[in-house]
């Protein structure tokens, strides 16, 4: 008997989407199956003009049947929308995308999707999201950069056919989103854009005595005070619905632009103001004497049709409830219904102190007028300035053009002018967090409590020109002094093998082949810290200080584990250590300065122990150079190993593949730890092999990272070895086991095995 | 037993004799071919030619002119070549990839052809697909709630043997997929033959127990095997080599030959091998096998196998 009902109502979702409007920008967000349940024509039908992003990062399964519904969704979506943008498609979608032609739709632009990344050393999967503008070389050339590893450091490879993956995003071409919506994607939904995209820009209108400016992007250190401020009067209004992200530098502009416009202008209006801007700067403080809020946005959310909308409160209109810091009643602007504000109660409480602007009908006639005309986007984005009327007050075409020029002059001027002055504050920031990175306020040291930083050892004062046969390690500020000792002294071993470096870089064969190797992974950790010392993510800081940390701590381990006799004790552990205790905020960090004392003999053992050769099989090999852990953070070569350093053309090992500066970490499963037992490993089983026959295994990291198995067959023989791709099967009669992987409904193969 | 034959044509000395011990050892008369010219002399009126898809054109030519023979075609390239040899050509119906031109396809692989061939009657069992010592579960899904049951407990399965989430996720789309077909497409009304299910995806569908599909899931650590069946065997050749060759055509979705091919492609593109057994009337049995030892880049570039035993 087989019976079929109409599917019923309660059953859990299995795919949500989420709702998020701003004006004519609506974010859609599915999260979950689209499978046979996904009603795509419905869903599309209950979706008004304007444009849509779809964001397709949580989508975790897609079926054929759900293909379909999907495809009558964007299309139905494309009949009404002025443009669909696809963003931070999951690798699930972007299959899709490849396979079924019509998957997003005829409007449908890609503008962000993630790519599969693996790290086999920490066995992880990862993803990176990709930008069709940001990364568009990567995607055109269809291949995308091996990156490091967070973790461990080795490299993390693309793990998908690249021809296939990045097919049909490199046909569509780079798509570049309008302002509007990476204003709306990076403020409001908080999503990673193009930093072009939210780069601030100000469109001006000027009408009589009304001056309408659009400003639009990030409100930051960079906001042109000086140069907006100049030459405002009369009645000035700043649309403010497009701004997005406000730092603090933004912020301090935004007050400057206050004060220096109140004195010159009748009136400055403020509408459309974001929730973040009406919060932070339309205090009486901020709004002067001439300042006042004509309307700002809140999120409002409908239980009924599921959408986060941002809708427009006119204070003037709305004043009476808004003083009771309780939010109007507003309709969904999707579907009519009743919504509830789900703006913050900071929010709430601040507009309730805002004043009842006057603003005349004809100025707000005025306002609209300037918000309904389409924006001219001048090549140059800094500034757009349409003058209206102007014809009617009798200027001729060529005065104007000479004022076009003129005012061009100026901005060009101004803007070199304001890329210095932006050049010598970002050298200031920069400096000021190095110095914030660098210490706190100084609390004692090891020279003895009551003594002060003057106290400082001459090596430590010295620690940036160290004294000859001296290697000063410095660790960063940080919170365990033990720690902060370990990291002082990986640093100073560290700066031992770069002395052992620059001597050993004498033997050209070894610079090319060793140093060659890992010098720019070491510069590039370096660099990397530096950045981020002086930026001022301190997220950033910390992962860079972390990695660098961590590289010197191998570097330092590989020198102990390799060096052998030619690092004596006294170069090995610091000949003295210095220590400081800082305050920061409202605890304490320590700063470990260690001196290591490595007389000129010692740096001639050093480099003589990486540089000498031995050789077995027409290969020739050096010791594992300590430095190579800058760029490999490998157990593999955590105990050393041996770099090719030169290979005869007749060698085994170069007829199946080794080339000069592969490291050989093992031999027949024996690890190798330096010349001389890759020396004695490799005789020893190439002479038990000969008798026997037989295959040698080499496990060698090539160039590219990869750990892989070599084998130097010793004694031909007639057995096949031409591949099987398979594993074996005994091909039937097995019987199943128990155990292991739990089963849900036990293992039903026990019983029966053959069934 | 032994009276099956193979002709072999491969030029790689080495994968020849690898081929030809493997379909020696299965019980198959075994003749092998260093080049085409060779082919016509050894054949016998119902012999299985055995070739690389780059001799396609000398396959099909000897297909025609001998209505005995059969065909087995393997490929180190994407499986479009053979699949359009496959929709033409009723006889070819064992498509087999290899890792590249100087492997021999999965030896496992070729012996479970070859005991089809030698041993119709006796189908190799689920547990040939593994290694020994294999875990697995079974599950009767005789209705929508039963598929998602399923499908949950699939990928509960593959995540606790650690695999990564997406390999979670894509056994959760294929059993999906299987069963939906199972359980929607498959069921006929036994007197008039009409399907019940197949024009409304969304409904609930409850069927009979001996109606219900069989999901079957299993791993030995190094592959995964699943094997959906349902007791209708309506499943045709043409929607298996056809369906996936207009999936993989890409494009416009093509429905005017009753399905655009999404979930054969679906299929396909989460295992390494797909093997279709149909009793006519009587049984559809599904089966893929995952190698888990491949990452997802090798996976995508490995050929694939499909197999398709059952009416014409």
């Amino acid at each position: 008997m087989a019976e079929a009902a109409a599917a019923t109502e309660g059953k859990p979702e299995k795919l949500k989407v989420d709702k998020f409007a701003d004006g004519s920008i609506t974010l859609l967000k599915f999260s979950g199956t689209i499978d046979e349940e996904f009603s795509g024509k419905k869903l599309a039908g209950t979706l008004k003009s304007g444009t849509y992003v779809l964001d397709l990062n949580d989508i975790s399964k897609i079926s054929s049947f759900g293909i379909r519904e999907w495809v009558d969704f964007v299309n139905q979506l494309s009949g009404k929308a002025e443009a669909v943008y696809f963003i931070e498609c999951a690798p699930k979608v972007v299959d899709q995308l490849n396979m079924v032609a019509n998957f997003a739709g005829p409007k449908g632009k890609v503008f962000s999707f993630y790519a599969p990344f693996r790290c086999d050393y920490c066995d992880a999967d990862r993803k990176r999201l990709f930008q069709s503008d940001r990364d568009a070389d990567q995607i055109k050339s269809m291949k995308p950069q091996e990156k490091p590893c967070d973790q461990c450091g080795n490299p993390e490879y693309f793990d998908e056919d690249p021809l296939t993956y990045f097919s049909y995003v490199a046909g569509q071409g780079a798509v570049e989103l309008p302002t509007d919506v990476a204003g709306f994607l990076s403020t409001r939904m908080n999503y990673a854009v193009a930093d072009g995209a939210r780069k601030l820009r100000i469109d001006k209108q000027i009408e009589g005595r009304s001056t309408y400016l659009k400003v639009s992007g990030d409100l930051d250190g960079s906001f042109p005070t000086d140069k907006l401020a100049e030459g405002l009067e009369g009645q000035v209004v700043f649309d403010l619905s497009s701004l997005g992200k406000i730092d603090p530098a933004g912020a301090a502009e935004w007050r400057q632009l206050m004060a220096k416009a109140t004195p010159g202008c009748e009136q400055i209006i403020l509408c459309g103001c974001t929730p973040a801007f009406a919060e932070r700067l339309t205090t009486p403080q901020d709004l002067g004497a001439k300042g006042v809020v004509m309307s700002f946005s809140m999120p409002y959310s409908c239980a009924k049709c599921a959408t986060t909308s941002s809708q427009v409160i006119d204070v003037a209109e709305h004043h009476e409830v808004l003083k009771f810091a309780t939010p109007p009643e507003m309709k969904c602007k999707d579907c009519g219904g009743p919504t509830s504000c789900v703006a913050g109660e900071g929010l709430l409480s601040h507009v309730a102190t805002l004043a009842k602007p006057n603003v005349d009908a004809a100025t707000r006639k005025f306002i609209k007028t300037a918000q309904d005309k389409p924006v001219q986007r001048p090549k140059s984005p800094e500034f757009a300035t349409t003058v209206a009327g102007a014809q009617s007050r009798g200027m001729s075409m060529a005065f104007m053009a000479l004022m076009a020029l003129a005012a061009a002059g100026l901005a060009v001027g101004g803007f070199v002018f304001y890329q210095k002055w932006q050049a010598s504050k970002a050298a200031a920031e920069a400096k000021a967090n190095t110095a914030r990175r660098d210490s706190g306020r100084f609390v004692e040291s090891s020279v003895g409590q009551g003594a002060t930083e003057k106290a400082r050892p001459p090596w430590v004062l010295a620690a940036d020109t160290p004294a000859a046969g001296t290697v000063v390690g410095m660790s960063s500020l940080n919170e365990d002094q033990k720690l902060a000792e370990e990291e002082a002294q990986a640093m100073g071993l560290a700066g031992v093998v770069d002395l052992v470096a620059t001597a050993a870089s004498k033997d050209n064969n070894w610079k090319a082949v060793v140093f060659s190797k890992y010098g720019d992974a070491q510069r590039k950790l370096y660099d990397e810290f530096r950045e981020a010392k002086a930026g001022s993510d301190d997220g950033a800081y910390d992962q860079a200080r972390r990695r660098l940390r961590e590289r010197a701590k191998e570097v330092a381990a590989t020198l102990r584990a390799t060096a052998g006799a030619a690092l004596p004790p006294a170069a090995a552990s610091p000949s003295e250590v210095y220590w400081e205790k800082h305050q920061v905020g409202t605890g304490h960090k320590f700063k470990v300065w260690t001196l290591y004392k490595v007389p000129p003999d010692t740096v001639t053992a050093l480099a003589a122990q990486y540089t000498e050769t031995a050789g077995s099989l027409g290969a020739k090999v050096y010791t594992l150079f300590p430095g190579i852990a800058w760029r490999w953070s490998d157990k593999e070569l955590k105990d050393g190993g041996a770099i090719v350093a030169t290979l005869e053309s007749s060698s085994p090992l170069r007829q199946i593949g080794i080339n000069e500066g592969y490291v050989v970490t093992a031999v027949r499963g024996r690890p190798v730890t330096d010349r001389a037992t890759f020396v004695k490993i490799l005789d020893e089983e190439y002479a038990l092999l000969k008798a026997n026959g037989g295959n040698m295994p080499l496990k060698v990291k090539k160039d590219d990272g990869a750990l892989s198995e070599f084998g130097v067959l010793v004694q031909k023989t007639a057995a096949a070895t031409g591949g099987n791709s398979g594993g074996s099967r005994p091909g039937g009669g097995n019987s199943g086991g128990s155990g292991g992987v739990p089963t849900s409904s036990g293992n039903v193969f026990s019983d029966d095995p053959n069934e | 037993m032994a009276n099956e034959h193979a002709v072999v044509l491969e030029r790689n000395k080495m994968v020849q004799n690898r081929l030809r011990r493997l379909l020696a050892v299965s019980g198959l008369r075994v003749a092998v071919a260093d080049e085409p010219e060779q082919v016509a002399a050894l054949l016998e009126a119902n012999s299985i030619i055995c070739a690389d898809a780059f001799d396609a054109e000398l396959v099909l030519r000897l297909l025609r002119t001998s209505p005995g023979l059969r065909a087995w075609m393997w490929t180190a390239e994407p499986l479009e070549r053979l699949l359009k040899i496959a929709v033409e050509e009723p006889r070819v119906s064992n498509l087999f990839g290899r890792a590249n031109f100087e492997s021999t396809p999965r030896d496992w692989e070729l012996l479970y052809a070859a005991r089809r061939v030698l041993r119709p009657e006796e189908p190799p069992p689920f547990a040939a697909m593994l290694n020994w010592g294999f875990v697995g579960f079974k599950e009767a899904v005789a209705d929508t709630e039963g598929r998602e049951r399923a499908v949950k407990l699939v990928q509960r399965f593959i995540d606790q043997m650690g695999c990564p989430k997406r390999v979670g996720e894509m056994f959760g789309e294929l059993a999906h997929e299987l069963l939906m077909n199972a359980i929607y497409d498959a069921p006929v009304d036994r007197n008039t033959g009409h399907p019940l299910f197949a024009h409304d995806r969304k409904a609930n569908v409850r069927l009979s127990p001996q109606d219900a599909a069989t999901l079957r899931l299993a791993s030995d650590g190094a592959v995964v095997a699943i094997q959906v069946t349902d007791p209708f065997g309506r499943l045709r050749r043409k929607h298996v080599f056809a369906g996936l060759a207009r999936g993989l055509k890409g494009g416009e979705m093509d429905q005017s030959h009753g399905g655009a091919g999404l979930g054969m492609l679906k299929v396909y593109q989460s295992t390494v091998a797909m093997f279709f057994d149909v009793v006519d009337g009587q049984r559809t049995e599904v089966t893929g096998i995952f190698d888990l030892d491949l990452n997802l880049r090798e996976f995508r570039q490995l050929a694939k196998s499909l197999h398709y035993y059952g009416p014409v």
